[in-house]
């Protein structure tokens, strides 16, 4: 028996990588092709599709668990879409190589941070937000600009991934057009 | 422990130093953390609370002051208190060295109901709300059963009553290890999280859900001093001299107990500190009750809210188990105040 071991993928090109590689082992070589060059033209014109924004610092919070907080830091796969689109992650500062860029945050760290985006991908509601002590304060609570991410596509980079990327830009196009956070 | 009784000045020096630490603590407990914020804004934020100057701290700086630091402190203090109160209590009415807040059950119970709730087999449970109070349910569940398996109550003797504890203990816990051992590795990581104990979700909501518990309990416990003096000289010794020894016994244990099981309820099992701080502070005043009990109320608050702060800035932003922060801290403290104490005995 063959055995074949595909590591977390780390970036769109190695998830693409991977999916070709699925392919030329499974015999489906040009369906994989296919599949990998419209999820690559897919997701470049979602990145493409949010304006450059040098000025307008988009701070973001991604919540993978609670209880306590653990994020992603920008050298995860998740992480480097976000970072595609110009976020900012809070969870960098704090990264170190023993969380292996899954670091775990307190609260007063995320309430000072004061991100004006937050993603959860961990099937906790948005409304639930505003009953943590502090986060009511925070620009992306007050400012409703939390979004609940389905758990499942949030946490695969399998052919799916261009709705998680669709997602995330829509949102981040839906900031910058937030005029009031940038007064 | 002491071959003579501590004078009156020792006492008050003792029971001086604390206070100074408790003040220490709750400083360190407003002004250290995570975010750089200096303390004097912090104090001339809290000052205009009450009407001088003007605060200069920013909404987000204010935010994280009194929603998040003070309700931690505030637990913090509260947790100490009792858990230390309670311990001593625990200790008086046993007569024995090593009891702590959990001899009883509570700690095993708090423990099943939290997974319970964690674990969530069935779904459809709320975990954030109902882990404190399957908790506490689980704690009063598991004092009242080893209370009726003891000796039938009021008939109890305390020997009895410790073995039960134990017996309850293992009982409860095989079935919380049951539990755990049919979930996800996600659930077994929060419940271990949880067996640590932490401050972290601390809220004003908790802090009023425990007050009065911790107020009452603690208000018991301390003005039983007399009584657990009087009890150290044996059990018929106590009846011969006119205590009702299987009254106070009760009283003394349910107020413990009681008081213990809110607070686990809130932050989970925190270890050491009930057995720890009682017996520092009986090595520095003596070991009449009437001493040990009030100072055990302040130094076990003051300790808590010490290790709370290291837990939560040692490894900032993430924070330490604090369960692990009181056992480091605690451990060598007593062994050093215990070396130095038998040096002045000899």
């Amino acid at each position: 028996m063959k055995v074949v071991f595909q590591d977390a993928a780390t970036s769109v090109a190695d998830a693409l990588s991977q999916i070709r590689q699925l392919g030329r082992l499974t015999g489906h070589v040009a369906r994989a092709d296919s599949l990998a060059s419209f999820m690559n033209t897919y997701i470049k014109a979602d990145i493409a599709s949010v304006p450059k924004h040098p000025n307008k610092k988009i701070t973001v919070y991604y919540e993978i668990g609670t209880n306590p907080y653990y994020s992603l830091t920008s050298k995860t796969f998740v992480g480097s879409l976000m970072k595609s689109l110009g976020l900012v992650n809070i969870a960098d500062a704090d990264s170190t190589t023993a969380d292996a860029g899954y670091p775990e945050l307190s609260s007063e760290y995320i309430v000072s941070a004061n991100p004006k985006l937050i993603f959860l991908a961990d099937s906790v509601k948005a409304s639930s937000l505003a009953k943590r002590p502090g986060f009511s304060k925070v620009s992306a609570v007050a400012n409703h600009n939390v979004i609940e991410l389905n758990a499942d596509i949030a946490s695969r980079w399998g052919p799916r991934l261009g709705v998680l990327m669709y997602q995330l830009a829509s949102e981040v196009k839906k900031v910058l057009h937030e005029s009031k956070l940038w007064k | 422990m002491s071959s003579n009784p501590p004078t009156a000045r020792r006492v008050a020096l003792v029971s001086a130093l604390t206070l100074v630490g408790l003040v220490a603590a709750v400083v360190c407990g407003l002004a250290i953390g995570p975010t750089s914020i200096a303390t004097a804004k912090i104090i001339g934020d809290v000052v205009s609370h009450v009407g001088i100057g003007h605060s200069s701290l920013s909404p987000l700086q204010s935010t994280v002051i009194w929603q998040l630091r003070a309700p931690r402190l505030v637990l913090g203090l509260l947790a100490g208190a009792m858990l230390a109160v309670a311990g001593g209590t625990y200790q008086g009415v046993f007569r024995n060295p090593l009891a702590d807040p959990y001899l009883l059950g509570v700690a095993a119970g708090a423990g099943l109901g939290a997974t319970f709730a964690i674990v969530d087999i069935g779904g459809g449970l709320n975990t954030p709300t109902w882990t404190p109070l399957l908790a506490f349910a689980g704690a009063m569940v598991a004092v009242a059963f080893t209370w009726g398996v003891g000796g039938r109550g009021l008939h109890s003797n305390a020997a009895t009553l410790i073995l039960a504890g134990v017996a309850v203990s293992a009982l409860l816990t095989s079935m919380q290890t049951f539990l755990q051992q049919q979930s996800s590795s996600n659930s077994i990581a929060r419940v271990y999280i949880w067996l640590l104990g932490s401050l972290a979700s601390a809220s004003w909501r908790s802090v009023w859900l425990v007050f009065p518990y911790v107020i009452l309990c603690t208000a018991i416990c301390v003005l039983s001093g007399r009584a657990l003096d009087v009890m150290s000289v044996g059990e018929d010794e106590s009846r011969s001299l006119g205590l009702p020894v299987r009254r106070v016994r009760f009283i003394v244990i349910a107020a413990s107990s009681l008081g213990t099981a809110a607070i686990v309820s809130a932050v989970g099992l925190i270890g050491f500190v009930g057995i720890i701080v009682p017996h520092i502070v009986r090595l520095l005043v003596g070991t009449s009750y009437r001493r040990i009990l009030p100072i055990s109320v302040v130094f076990g608050a003051a300790f808590l809210v010490f290790a709370d702060t290291l837990a939560r800035t040692v490894m900032a932003p993430s924070e330490l188990p604090l369960g692990v922060v009181t056992a480091a801290i605690g451990a060598p403290v007593f062994v050093i105040i215990l070396s130095l104490r038998r040096r002045m005995v000899r």
